[in-house]
């Protein structure tokens, strides 16, 4: 039961992540609070884990981290290179 | 017995919880309210690693024993690992790709605050 209170109260603080999401000047003001709402919609699961005493549910949470991990480490490399794709040509080459 | 065992097990979940969710609040308004991205990934990390991982923790007071409680103590370690792992690549990319800080020592000069705000 307790386990929902934390839960309704995660929801509430993330919705003010969504607002630094969506009026975010910079692309790195939006990832890093895009990265806080994955934290927290995987301790939400994590709540809901402990709520519906189910041990399946928790690999969510983690997948949920991960992703997060994963997607962050892509999504800065993307911001910096503009492009997935790693360069032909050595340094000295594109001088 | 059983009882004061149930009434531990909350003071502690709650002891654990409580203060997590405040961090996680003061976050939250710091992430809303701080000028620049350097100092709302000081709020962001603040309210990521020590605030779930308070809360994950408290989460595992409540189910101790069985087998959900070492996932979660997991979970917490992993929310105290990679928060901090990826607030500095964050900083770092953004400070590589141009952006400097609008307030502290490290100030922009007047002159090219102006660009401040806007991706590179």
């Amino acid at each position: 039961m307790m386990a929902l209170a934390i839960a309704a109260v995660v929801v509430a603080v993330s919705a003010l992540a969504l607002v630094r999401v969506f009026s975010g000047p910079t692309l790195h003001d939006r990832l890093l609070a895009f990265n806080a709402l994955l934290v927290r919609s995987a301790i939400i699961v994590a709540c809901l884990a402990v709520a519906t005493r189910s041990a399946n549910l928790i690999d969510g949470a983690f997948a949920l981290v991960l992703a997060g991990v994963v997607f962050s480490v892509a999504a800065l490399k993307f911001f910096s290179a503009r492009s997935f794709q790693p360069p032909m040509a050595s340094a000295e080459e594109r001088r | 017995m059983d009882t004061t065992l149930e009434i531990l097990k909350l003071a502690a979940e709650a002891l654990l919880a409580a203060p997590g969710l405040a961090l996680m609040l003061a976050g939250a308004v710091g992430l809303l309210r701080f000028p620049d991205v350097f100092t709302r990934a000081h709020a962001a990390l603040a309210s990521d690693a020590l605030g779930g991982a308070l809360v994950v923790a408290g989460l595992a007071v409540e189910v101790w024993g069985t087998s959900l409680s070492p996932r979660l103590g997991l979970l917490a370690l992993l929310l105290l690992i990679a928060a901090p792992v990826l607030t500095h690549l964050v900083v770092a990319a953004a400070h590589a790709g141009g952006l400097a800080p609008l307030v502290g020592p490290f100030a922009a000069p007047p002159s090219s605050a102006k660009r401040e705000g806007r991706a590179p």
